[in-house]
């Protein structure tokens, strides 16, 4: 019955739709800016259309932005056109289908790119529906791959639809300009280019033409009435059928999910207290997008955004930083740190490389990273206060918070040394990296989710994971100045002047100091961690893998250091064990959320779990081989 | 004090006390634990947090395949003889080790607070819908036997573990019913009654969370007459001169009366995502008619004497009436770990501080 639901529906939709030729964006620009600032409540949440319109793309194509007929789109364009001009973009290749056997059980052509349009897949979407429902009938340890990718791209088809389908009423529809003309329309006033909701208000006049004695009006009338019912009755069962939580709100009611369908429906059904009103609005809106009246579309969006606040008022909620977030979104300051930090380590590594002390290039290459320290500084400070949280409750967060621990340490240790560039190049490289798989991991979707209950307390997520990344931090430091350490030792084995040994102990010292602080933050966040436990489930101590995992660390450091104390190790060891401390650091970070969900989910985590393999096996690699070389160079000078 | 400290000097040098005190044994201390903590938590993602427990973090010796480990519990009595061993015969005591020597006696104590939460702490759990009120709460894994005569007196009560039957349930069972015995032990199964076979237990897969798992008991006497013991529909049986056979929870009396007047749930605005849940109780006080209000709400308890009371679930039963789910600690050294693991990071930071003051120092004087 869904199936078939589905079926008729994108049939009759795909009916009505226009295709024109070239695309409008460009023209629409003033407008789209305006629409960024339109508040929407989703998941929970309020924010920008911006934000959600950047979540969207993400969750579909996992891009940031898309090309629709020859134009680079960013996510609001996109969502705007999505929304107001649904047929613009509907061959834009957004869909991203992991598993080449879903295009080929679709007996669509697979694209080397793995994005498909929303077109492409509306003409399979009885194949798309039959095959998510096989699969989400299975339990959920026995849905192979291919049924989970299944799943997804039926709930992403309907959740797009949704969204697209959200002005529908407003649209002007091409079959129903064939009652713009003759003598209905003259009798009915209906305007050249009418939409549903223009001719549903006629629905009395259709009435009575039914009974007129005019063949010819009697006809039309019947076909209009005929028209218009299996328009909105498609769509009553589309909606009644599916979740209809995606379907565009433009009032962030945070009682109820109110959209344009919801207000039409109630207008019908007589339900008084959507009033007539707010479905004016937003058909003003659409006319406004559409005779790009700027003015008057501002007023609107202003309109609208006043009536959420006052509900936010009256629920006595806070009021989202809208600015706050768009300038965040826009500004990206953490894009630029991330091109900061490349630059610092380009800039740190030739100094490296060149052996010279304080040379312009350590000037510019501190002066890059102090910057992006501050950029980074200031996005985290965003979050802090958009979220109004710390910035520290889920993967993505806290590799951008770890990173920006790891480049203010390093900004540190440049400082009380600036002979050498160790501070930096450490510090840029790893806090590059891991804003590098944070932007990967974004694409995961949102990255600012409200908290799940047992998070929701801002003491203790601020206290104990703060701590717990901080140590993180220091440990994976270390470990990065370990590699530093191996390289210059291996380099200075064969004649050792007193300044290369000044230049080994200093690294020596960061190391240690680094690994001391590592332990001293995880074992404070451990504590802490001990104590909100203790407070909310009775226990200290629970055996639960993370808790574990930060255990871990905490030995790991302790076996570091008492093996440095007892002697059983030296300095080289001592980078060794810093090394392996990273390591143990990954382990405890991500492996903990592999162990989850096993290494047989697709995607992400499946590329998580290679990676991290991969990472471990390097850094094996590169003991091993340094142990091997340290060996064979301090034979051959004994 | 001389006399101490002429037998310290005479202890240092006995091999047992060197061997106890030295860095060998806490780099073996340390590292066993590293590997526990990591097979552990591999075992755990596999068979649960209680198998965990009872294999890995709770066992004196762990057997796992080919992995053979010294336990846990063995490690921690290893670390606190080797920490107290080496603060007592090893450590060269001076006013800048201060922050060494706070942090290494707040492990000590974590160590004698784990030792002292083992044995002496309980936690159960209170399950209570809207408008009832109970002074008992369940144990979430240990289960009873409970025999009681015809005057419903319980005359025998035996304690067994969720996962299987021990020789010594079975002793106490014999001392009195010689002639029972234990045929089947299921960790999660249910009895049904069929038209052919007559009453069967029929097994289920054991779950993870072992909380979930129903045993199932099957007897027989010298007769091979089978009797059968489940949870699941309270299956009990009466043997001889009026003898009760029930398999329940193991429970625990509370010293106060706990009504639950309302459970609440928060959400997210238009999401079904729960912010947070609360519990509306009253506490009837020496088991009175009457009691004071009192809120539990995630990361805010209720504590009474040695007990706490946190909000640990909220569910709908199937008669679709709200009920709330409240773990039950009842711990008297609860705030030892507290002290231990304050001192263990203040002797940490103090140390951290001094030895950045000697850095800066020393980079002051280059």
């Amino acid at each position: 019955m869904r199936i078939l639901i589905t079926t008729l529906f994108c049939l009759v939709t795909q009916l009505f739709f226009f295709n024109s030729e070239a695309l409008a964006a460009g023209e629409y620009q003033a407008l789209n800016n305006k629409l960024q600032e339109l508040i929407i409540l989703d998941a929970g949440r309020y924010k920008p259309f911006d934000t959600y319109a950047q979540n969207k793309l993400l969750q579909f194509s996992g891009k940031s932005k898309i090309k629709a007929k020859d134009q680079n789109l960013d996510a609001y364009e996109w969502l705007s056109m999505v929304v107001f001009q649904p047929e613009q973009v509907e061959n834009a290749k957004l869909f991203l289908i992991n598993h080449p056997q879903i295009p080929e059980a679709l007996e669509i052509e697979i694209d080397h790119k793995r994005h498909y349009s929303y077109a492409q897949l509306r003409d399979h979407i009885d194949s798309i529906d039959k095959f998510a429902n096989s699969a989400m009938q299975k339990e959920e340890s026995s849905r192979t791959i291919v049924d989970q990718e299944f799943i997804r791209i039926f709930s992403n088809f309907h959740n797009y639809n949704q969204i697209s389908n959200s002005m529908a009423l407003f649209q002007s529809k091409s079959s129903l300009k064939f009652f713009s003309q003759g003598q209905i329309a003259k009798e009915l006033n209906i305007s050249p280019s009418p939409s549903i909701y223009e001719l549903s208000l006629k629905a009395k006049d259709i009435e009575r033409l039914i009974e007129s004695p005019s063949k010819e009006l009697n006809d039309s009338a019947l076909k209009l009435g005929f028209a218009l019912f299996s328009w909105i009755e498609s769509y009553r069962e589309y909606l009644n059928t599916y979740n209809s939580e995606e379907v565009f709100a433009f009032i962030a009611s945070p009682e109820t999910h109110i959209n344009p369908w919801t207000y039409f429906f109630a207008l019908q059904n007589k339900v008084e207290k959507y009033n007539a009103e707010n479905i004016e609005t937003v058909f003003e809106l659409q006319k406004s997008y559409d005779s790009q009246n700027l003015e008057k579309f501002t007023s609107i969006i202003d309109t609208l955004n006043k009536k959420s606040k006052d509900l936010i008022q009256e629920k006595k909620l806070t009021q989202p930083k809208i600015s706050l977030e768009l300038f965040y979104n826009n500004f990206s300051p953490l894009s630029k740190a991330k091109l900061l930090y490349l630059l610092s380590f380009i800039l740190a590594l030739l100094a490296f490389a060149s052996n010279k002390k304080e040379t312009i290039l350590h000037k510019v290459s501190s002066g890059a990273m102090l910057i992006a320290s501050i950029l980074h500084f200031s996005a985290v400070l965003s979050r802090i206060i958009i979220l109004e949280r710390a910035p520290v409750s889920n993967l993505y967060e806290t590799f951008v918070f770890v990173a920006l621990i790891i480049s203010i340490l390093g900004v540190i240790i440049q400082r009380i040394n600036k002979k050498y560039i160790f501070g930096n190049l450490s510090a840029s490289l790893s806090s590059f990296i891991l804003l590098i798989i944070a932007s990967k991991y974004a694409s995961d979707g949102d990255t600012m989710k409200v908290l799940i209950a047992v998070l929701d307390s801002n003491f203790w997520l601020s206290t104990h994971v703060v701590s717990e990344m901080i140590g993180y931090a220091g440990v994976s430091l270390a470990g990065l100045l370990g590699h530093l350490y191996i390289f210059k030792k291996l380099k200075y084995l064969n004649n050792q002047s007193p300044e290369q040994e000044q230049e080994l102990n200093f690294l020596n010292k960061s190391i240690l100091g680094m690994i001391a602080f590592g332990l001293l933050f995880t074992f404070l966040g451990t504590m802490l961690g001990g104590v909100w436990a203790d407070q909310s489930w009775g226990r200290f101590w629970g055996w639960d893998p993370k808790e574990n995992g930060a255990l871990l660390i905490i030995l790991w450091t302790a076996i570091t250091l008492h093996s440095r104390i007892a002697g059983y190790i030296k300095d080289f060891g001592l980078a060794i064990f810093a090394i392996i401390g990273t390591v143990v650091v990954m382990v405890s970070w991500f492996g903990v959320n592999l162990l989850g969900v096993g290494l047989h989910s697709y995607g992400f985590t499946q590329g998580l779990a290679m990676n991290l393999l991969s990472y471990i096996l390097f850094e094996l690699i590169f003991i091993l081989a340094s142990m091997f070389i340290y060996q064979r160079i301090t034979k051959k000078i004994s | 004090m001389l006399a101490l400290k002429g037998l310290l000097e005479k202890l240092r040098v006995v091999p047992l006390v060197k061997a106890l005190a030295s860095f060998k044994l806490n780099l073996f201390v340390l590292c066993s634990l590293a590997l526990l903590v990591f097979f552990g938590t591999i075992y755990q993602s596999k068979h649960g947090l209680y198998m965990a427990q009872k294999v890995f973090f709770d066992s004196l010796i762990v057997h796992d395949g080919w992995l053979i480990l010294p336990g846990v519990r063995l490690v921690m009595w290893l670390a606190f003889l080797n920490l107290s061993a080496f603060m007592i015969f090893k450590f060269k005591y001076t006013w800048k080790k201060i922050g060494l020597i706070v942090s290494h006696i707040g492990l000590i104590l974590i160590l004698v607070g784990g030792f002292y939460n083992l044995h002496f702490s309980t936690e159960s759990i209170l399950n209570l819908r809207e408008g009832e009120q109970s002074s008992k709460s369940e144990a979430y894994y240990d289960w009873q036997i409970l025999i009681a005569d015809s005057e419903k007196t319980v005359v025998l009560p035996i304690d067994i573990s969720s996962n299987k039957i021990s020789a010594k349930n079975i002793n106490t069972l014999n001392q009195v019913f010689p002639e029972l015995k234990i045929d089947k032990f299921y960790q999660n199964a249910r009895i049904f009654e069929t038209p052919f076979a007559g009453t069967i237990a029929k097994e289920f897969k054991v779950k993870q969370e072992y909380e979930q798992n129903q045993p199932c008991i099957v007897l027989s006497d010298k007769n091979n007459q089978e009797y059968f013991l489940d949870n699941f529909d309270h299956k009990s049986f009466d043997y001889q001169n009026g003898y009760k056979f029930i398999l329940k929870r193991k429970s625990y009396e509370l010293p106060i009366i706990i009504a639950l007047e309302d459970v609440e749930r928060e959400l997210h605005p238009n999401t079904q995502i729960a912010k947070s849940y609360s519990s509306k109780i009253i506490v009837k006080e020496n088991f009175a008619e009457q009691g004071r209000k009192a809120k539990i709400s995630m990361n805010k308890p209720f504590r009474y004497k040695d007990y706490t009371f946190f909000q640990s679930g909220f569910g709908i039963d199937s008669d679709s009436q709200e009920f709330t789910s409240l773990a039950v600690v009842k711990n008297k050294g609860r705030l030892l770990p507290y002290i231990a693991s304050l001192l263990t990071t203040l002797g940490l930071v103090v140390h951290s501080l001094i030895s950045l003051f000697n850095f800066l120092r020393r980079k002051v004087q280059n």
